[in-house]
């Protein structure tokens, strides 16, 4: 890993002093953008053990809570995410193989994807919000309920809550790669920013992959 | 599969739109069947929930292995995603041991309902969220804290 | 010594100084958006020094309280107060951070013959998170202050008054900049080795640091999602935490401990590490059973994660957890044992100078082990029922912490202190110290075995009269420590006023940072260093000066 080749075609304007190669620089990046993803599972993690033990002390709460979210609406938004992640790979591809406009094109399909996904939330929040089946002491509805059914919501409101910042957060970053791509910054030479990019977008389509039965499906 | 022969970074070039177009119609295949499932009763919720984790791991993996580049990845990234998940492991699996081998105490002003909306912290004892408001002594904790009474076994 | 060439210009002896990376681009403003590794350290040396003096004010504050029993200095709210900044800070700002972020990013790199972290940027943008999350910390202190003591546990910290919702956040930003720092040196580690540096080559500091970064990237965020929880917890009442509602309040002490048990490896282990290059060192042998203490460092990391509810034998989780954490904490000791062990045989038969480092490490090696024998008690289930939040419980985990750690941190700083500033320090005054700290340390806390052991519980701040001969013991010894401290850092700052005089290597050492001249060329060596020999071969080492 750690030779000393000199780069047979000089320096790239990309590679930083400290790293003897684009390789080497490459592979920390990746390595980096790996330990990172292990934080943002660990992270997640918590809140699954959460749910996971609450949902353990009150099955009949969550099965009576998870009737009041849309399943065609989380279906929609999962069928979004999984076309997003594909958009995204194939972009990454192109970065890979010098395609410019396939690259711009699967970025800004992407960024549309994750648009969509946030407009969906907002209407299903909405009409949480309106109904009151809000989080812990905002908790206001008053329709037939089973005991400790709000807990249900706060852990929905968390869950989804700290998904969709993620996803606000990826609509940024890939923004930003978006800008840079339409600048001609990667070619097949250097595009570790469009693939660590899109390693973060899969890991926020494989957190959902998992929420979306956990929420809406249980039963 | 097209690769581009001068490929000078020494990244070697995987998948393609084809491989990732199949790859898509499996996830968006297995979501189908998730939902299809849910709406089958097996017998026991157990049954279906681990029929749908089943399924969602099976696309994760799909999501890390092509997605992710994972398959044809240096290892040690792929060391570094599964220990995230063995640690996660240890975490879940040794939490559900405690909880399920204990019985769960309800204090004796539980409610069962979500918290009233009362002003925040005021004071430095627990203040009262039960339905009446303040209807216990301030010392009345939860039985599962640490210095109440032990279960008795 | 033999072990090294370097390709490019001869770095030994006066024969070339090039400007070092104090002397280039001076200034405070490129100090502060450096990316270079050695300021970056030298910056975190700084910053954890100085709240390792505001936690030790307030240690010293809560001794004068208990030098008479009944409330004289203050009173019990502001004595849960102190108690619970001097542990705060002590953990998440001085200790968590103080040898990887300081010397850690000092002579990595250099061990590793590298010219920087792979990630010399986030390195930085960790340095300024630590400090907004200080800020924080500060700012809690100022807005209210907070009574819950380090551990935060629910449902007290959920219904007390009190800035306990900017503490927790503060928690929350700290956690970010030691993921920072971990992740870094992990991917420095794997991809910025000297070429001829295999995982076999690597200096024991840095399979430490590598253990301790393992723990720092994958435990912390389970801690960020605590104080996330118990935020949403005070501040909407989301109820997991909550029995009222439905909740567990063991649940909270399950998540905190989940990081917060990994959390105390973070600390020991880069004290281990440290202890690992003082020894062959001062005793110029190499060091005995090198696999055996770099694998101990992986598996320490590795059962840290499976020992958490230790801290909850009475908290009212289950019997069998109780029995299943009991046994997998007795783990622990066989890779610590390993470690112990080893250090010594390598001393075994070695010619040892007694220099500054070597006291301290000496220091360590008695205290770590009286600190880790007390823990085997502590990890017993029937004896822990006793021992349970008592001076017992305080007394162990100081001698780990501090006779451990933090011994451990001021050795290596004396170590590599000529390599830092290029100048030597007063070995009376490193000798001064070493022994008032040692002194000093055994007569606070070795008392606190005897009174938990009779009962007297931590955290109070009153007692019953029988304690009070024990408790001014603690308190004299309290302050001897303080002024050990004091003359070590005088002697420290006491070498800056004299001119350079620092050689490459002055205590022979045989890792690859002793090549570069001292203090080293901002990328850290003339040419690139090739290494050709293991660490810790002193056949070929001459001893200069």
């Amino acid at each position: 890993m750690s030779q000393t080749l000199e780069s047979a075609h000089g320096h790239h304007p990309a590679q930083q002093h400290h790293f003897a190669t684009m390789e080497q620089q490459f592979s920390a990046a990746k390595l980096g953008m790996w330990l990172f993803l292990a934080t943002e599972i660990l992270l997640f993690g918590g809140l699954f053990v959460g749910y996971g033990i609450m949902h353990n002390r009150h099955p009949e709460a969550f099965v009576a809570g998870h009737h009041h979210l849309q399943r065609p609406m989380g279906a929609i938004n999962t069928i979004v995410l999984l076309f997003s992640s594909f958009t995204m790979v194939v972009a990454v591809w192109a970065s890979q193989t010098n395609r410019k406009k396939l690259l711009i094109w699967g970025l800004i399909a992407t960024i549309a994807c994750a648009g969509i996904f946030m407009v969906v939330k907002y209407f299903e929040y909405s009409h949480k919000i309106h109904d009151g089946l809000l989080p812990g002491k905002f908790y206001s509805y008053k329709g037939p309920q089973v005991e400790g059914e709000f807990m249900f919501f706060s852990f929905y409101f968390m869950m989804t809550g700290l998904h969709g910042f993620h996803v606000l957060i990826g609509m940024i970053v890939l923004a930003w790669i978006l800008i840079r791509a339409m600048r001609n910054e990667f070619s097949d030479q250097y595009y570790a920013p469009v693939d660590l990019a899109g390693l973060y977008w899969h890991l926020v389509d494989l957190i959902w992959i998992y929420l979306f039965p956990l929420l809406y499906l249980v039963s | 599969m097209s690769h581009h022969a001068d490929s000078h970074a020494g990244h070697d070039v995987h998948g393609g739109p084809k491989l990732y177009g199949a790859i898509l119609a499996g996830l968006l295949f297995l979501t189908i069947v998730t939902v299809g499932a849910a709406y089958v009763d097996f017998g026991s919720s157990t049954i279906n929930i681990v029929i749908a984790m089943t399924i969602a791991t099976i696309k994760g993996s799909l999501v890390c292995l092509y997605f992710m580049h994972l398959r044809w990845d240096k290892v040690v990234n792929a060391v570094v995603f599964l220990s995230s998940l063995v640690f996660l492991a240890f975490f879940i699996t040794l939490c559900l041991i405690d909880v399920e081998s204990r019985d769960v105490l309800r204090p004796a002003n539980w409610t069962g309902q979500a918290p009233t909306p009362i002003p925040s912290q005021v004071s430095n004892t627990p203040e009262g969220i039960g339905q009446p408001p303040k209807p216990l002594p301030k010392e009345q904790q939860p039985a599962t804290d640490g210095h109440a009474a032990p279960p008795k076994h | 010594m033999a072990d090294v060439k370097t390709t490019g210009a001869h770095v030994h002896g006066e024969a070339a100084h090039h400007a070092s990376y104090l002397e280039e681009n001076k200034g405070i403003m490129n100090w502060l958006v450096t990316y270079d590794h050695k300021r970056i350290g030298l910056m975190y040396l700084w910053s954890v020094l100085l709240m390792f003096l505001v936690g030790g004010l307030f240690a010293l504050l809560v001794r004068l309280e208990l030098l008479t029993p009944g409330e004289d200095l203050m009173n019990a709210e502001t004595y849960n107060r102190v108690f619970t900044l001097h542990g705060a800070i002590m953990v998440f700002l001085f200790i968590i951070p103080a040898v990887p972020a300081s010397l850690g990013n000092f002579v990595l790199p250099l061990m590793l013959g590298a010219k920087d972290v792979a990630f010399p940027k986030l390195n930085l943008a960790s340095y300024y998170i630590y400090v907004v999350g200080a800020i924080m910390a500060i700012l809690s202190i100022v807005l209210g202050g907070v009574d819950t003591g380090w551990t935060f546990y629910t449902p007290y910290s959920t219904s007390t008054a009190g800035a306990v919702t900017l503490m927790t956040l503060s928690v929350f930003v700290l956690g970010f900049s030691s993921i920072f720092t971990g992740l870094n040196f992990i991917a420095t580690i794997h991809t910025l080795r000297a070429p001829g540096m295999s995982w076999y080559n690597l200096p024991l500091f840095v399979w430490g640091t590598y253990a301790t970064s393992v723990i720092q990237v994958m435990a912390t965020p389970v801690l960020g999602i605590t104080t996330v929880l118990l935020v949403m917890e005070r501040v909407f009442q989301v109820g997991i935490f909550d029995a009222r509602l439905g909740g567990d309040p063991v649940l909270f002490q399950h998540f905190f401990w989940f990081y917060s048990h990994p959390a105390v490896y973070i600390m020991i282990l880069p004290g281990m590490a440290i202890i690992s290059e003082l020894i062959p060192t001062f005793s110029k042998k190499t060091i005995f059973g090198y696999r055996g203490i770099a694998f101990s460092s992986i598996a320490i990391a590795l059962v840290s994660f499976l020992v958490w509810a230790h801290h909850m034998f009475t908290s009212g989780q289950s019997p069998l957890t109780n029995a299943i954490f009991s046994f997998l904490t007795f783990l622990v000791a066989i890779p610590s044992g390993i470690k112990v062990f080893n250090w010594t045989a390598t001393m075994y038969r070695g010619s040892i100078s007694l220099k500054t480092p070597m006291l301290y490490a000496m220091s360590f090696l008695l205290l770590f082990t009286i600190g880790g024998l007390t823990g085997l008690f502590l990890g017993t289930l029937a004896t822990d029922i006793h021992l349970h939040d008592t001076y017992f419980v305080v007394a162990h985990f100081h001698y780990v912490m501090m006779g451990g750690t933090v011994i451990a941190f001021i050795g290596g700083l004396f170590y590599w202190w000529p390599k830092m500033v290029g100048r030597m320090y007063s070995e009376k005054g490193g000798a001064l110290s070493a022994i008032l700290v040692f002194i000093g340390f055994n007569a606070t806390f070795l008392p606190q075995f005897i009174m938990g052991s009779r009962g007297m519980p931590r955290r109070y701040f009153t007692y019953l009269d029988q304690f009070q001969p024990l408790h001014q013991f603690s308190t004299v010894g309290a302050e001897i420590l303080g002024a050990g401290i004091l003359v070590a850092i005088l002697t420290l700052v006491a070498s800056l006023r004299k001119k350079p005089d620092a050689i490459a290597n002055p205590w022979g050492g045989s890792t690859l940072e002793w090549e570069a001249q001292s203090p080293p060329v901002t990328h850290n060596f003339v040419g690139t260093p090739v290494l050709e020999h293991a660490p810790y071969d002193y056949r070929h080492a001459k001893v200069e000066g």
